[in-house]
């Protein structure tokens, strides 16, 4: 690796432009699809189709080639410069210390051509800041070494990127075999991905709507007739197929998304590679880490797994919950407890002061949850069917907000704070309280006169409240809060 | 030689208490500016509601129903109401702190909240002052901190003075 080779400015990999087409072309698709398809069927237009075709692709291909003859970088001593642009210049300079991560990708033609795709996170990015599309493998791996500050313990920059972990590490901190892939997959959110798999279909039906018509149309009356008056008993069917197709989906896309899944603590650093058609390798060094966050289901829990979100300093939409994070599936408790140890390991759950909240917490969870029963009520308008159905709302949603409540809950030892919440979709939070940026107190008319207060957490990397506990305690958190972050010396990312 | 060690017993309770701090107030003449800004959109709404019923009654008198006039009016009552009620009892509740480790910001009457920036996470700030504010000499004071796009602390209706002696105290501690 020499840094010199970095500090003349440089284009990238000249398959960039293929790179770039691709990404453009895509793009187009993407934005433009249905009217593509409408204007498709239309046969004056479906007779130029090959012209229309080609000045597309010429007009993508253009772009494509002034994006990349205009994307140059290079090295200075503290920063990544980049110019880019042909007639709005734009010169971006990234200081080395706000760099917060640095991924690597590497999509099929990436790798048939020994290629790596380069992405660089900062904390002013809600996103990634910077995409190479395409550079030299090798060229990747200096570059990501130099950007992160290269020759950290137990990093060795020289090693190509499907070697490098195997090299260090012999036992990954963890990985899925396919049974817990399958197990990943299985556990999703299949009401979600039905959901988007049923949104899917229609959008790419509807603009085809000419094509499936006719065919309706030519089928004979009968048919028609029959549907008319048997489509009841196709509800089962299509609940079932529904089903199917969803836990289809969820699997499917855990395979694509965390095939080979690998997470490795390589030196200061947590390296994560996976994927199926797009190899995915995101290195983030631990001391980057804001916030750990996992989340779990019913059936997840039952299998003894978490999903874990790693969230880095990023800029955000205030109190928005999106950003710069690396997900990790299926890990088990062990597991968890390592990434702990090595990303927060001042965190000591032995030593720790319990925050519950306030009683009228619950009451007001059941409230809530008893809403639903006006509009439902104003459906079946009031009637027999109404108020069968409402003692059992009423039960059920008692034990639900019940557990709910129980389910909250927010531990310190004086170094972080976990922030614990959700009964059937349960989801924990650790963050350290030096690195938090500001904290505040809100109170209103309902929960003052009960001494009671929330407390907000604002990390760089999302907020986190602490809700309806008694106003000596959140006076003390606040207080607390304060003095941690203001008597820390050194660097909080 | 071993330096002389010291480990302390730290309470919570013996930490500096924000809430038994004395937040300073903001300057009166914020306060008549809230005033006109809240009477001013009040009356507004309420022209824009008269001109819709004159035109309405002379267009269609026949669909005019005292009625129609219930629901916009309960509403404007309530609304400026609560808007009124809150810069009444409200005003005085706004006040800003500054420790010398970090700047606080109280506000808020039926929704209120105090907000705490150590000087030592404020990435950059700013003062910005619109027409109306410069004729009164009043300012807000903006400071950002790392993780959001947005302003994380805004001061409104800081007296320039202040305010330019607040950012330079936030600069000198961020320097030191």
């Amino acid at each position: 690796m020499n840094p010199e080779s970095f500090a003349d400015p440089q284009r990238q990999h000249p398959m960039g432009l293929a790179g770039y087409f691709v990404k453009n072309l895509y793009g187009l698709v993407k934005s433009f699809w249905p009217i593509a398809a409408g204007l498709a069927l239309s046969s004056e237009v479906f007779n130029y189709a090959s012209w229309v075709g080609l000045g597309l692709l010429l007009l993508v291909g253009v772009s494509a080639f002034i994006e990349y003859r205009y994307f140059k970088f290079h090295l200075t001593k503290e920063a990544l410069v980049v110019h880019s642009g042909w007639i709005q210049k734009e010169r971006m300079v990234i200081p080395f210390e706000r760099i917060q991560a640095v991924h690597l990708h590497q999509s099929a033609w990436h790798q048939a051509l020994g290629l790596c795709g380069l992405k660089v996170d900062t904390a002013g990015s809600g996103g990634s800041e910077l995409d190479f599309a395409a550079l030299n493998k090798q060229e990747a791996l200096d570059l990501r070494a130099l950007l992160t500050g290269g020759a950290r313990e137990g990093v060795n920059p020289e090693q190509p990127l499907a070697e490098s972990v195997e090299q260090e590490e012999p036992e990954p901190l963890m990985q899925l075999d396919t049974r817990k892939l399958f197990k990943v997959g299985l556990t999703q959110n299949h009401l979600r991905n039905g959901l988007i798999a049923v949104g899917a279909f229609f959008t790419v039906l509807e603009p085809l709507e000419r094509w499936w018509g006719t065919w309706i149309e030519s089928l004979p009356e009968w048919t028609l007739l029959l549907f008319a008056f048997a489509w009841v008993l196709l509800i089962i069917p299509a609940i079932i197929l529904f089903v199917f197709l969803a836990v289809l989906v969820s699997v499917v896309s855990a395979f694509i998304k965390y095939y080979r899944f690998r997470a490795d603590i390589q030196g200061a650093d947590l390296s994560i590679e996976s994927g199926l058609f797009r190899r995915n390798e995101f290195r983030i060094p631990l001391s980057k880490v804001q916030l750990l966050d996992w989340k779990s289901t019913w059936l997840r829990r039952k299998l003894s797994l978490e999903t874990l979100q790693i969230h880095q300093a990023r800029a955000q939409a205030s109190g928005g919950s999106q950003g710069l994070g690396i997900t990790i599936p299926g890990l088990e408790i062990e597991q968890s407890n390592l990434i702990i140890q090595s990303v927060f390991p001042k965190w000591n759950p032995s030593v720790v002061e319990h925050f519950r909240p306030d009683s009228y917490f619950r009451y007001r969870l059941f409230l809530f949850a008893l809403l639903p029963l006006l509009p439902i009520g104003l459906v079946l308008g009031m009637g027999w069917l109404f108020w069968i159905f409402a003692p059992f709302w009423v039960a059920f949603r008692w034990v639900t907000t019940q557990r709910k409540f129980e389910g909250y809950r927010v531990t310190t030892d004086g170094v972080g704070v976990m922030i614990e919440s959700g009964w059937w979709f349960k989801r924990r939070t650790l963050l350290q309280w030096h690195q938090l940026q500001r904290v505040s107190f809100h109170q209103n008319r309902m929960i003052e006169p009960r001494g009671l207060a929330h407390i907000v957490l604002h990390s760089a990397a999302g907020s986190r409240s602490i809700r309806f506990v008694k106003e000596t305690d959140a006076r003390r958190i606040m207080d607390f809060a304060a003095y941690r972050i203001e008597s820390h010396v050194g660097s909080w990312m | 030689m071993m330096e002389e060690f010291e480990n302390n017993v730290l309470r919570t309770e013996h930490l500096p208490q924000i809430h038994a701090e004395e937040f300073e107030k903001l300057p009166l003449r914020y306060r008549n500016i809230r005033w006109a800004t809240c009477g001013l959109v009040a009356l507004g709404v309420l022209l824009i509601f008269v001109a819709l019923m004159v035109a309405g009654s002379i267009l269609e008198p026949e669909a005019m129903d005292l009625k129609l006039f219930v629901f916009p009016t309960t509403l404007w009552v309530i609304g400026f109401g609560a808007w009124g009620l809150s810069e009444w009892f409200g005003f005085d509740r706004r006040g800003y702190l500054t420790r010398s480790r970090d700047l606080s910001y109280r506000a808020g009457w039926l929704f209120h909240s105090i907000t705490t920036v150590p000087f030592n996470r404020i990435q950059h700030s700013e003062v910005t002052q619109g027409p109306i504010a410069k004729r009164f000499k009043i300012c807000t004071l903006k400071l950002y901190t790392a993780g959001s796009s947005g302003a994380n602390l805004q001061i409104p209706g800081l007296d320039e003075e202040v305010a330019k002696q607040l950012r330079q105290l936030i600069e000198e501690r961020n320097e030191s």
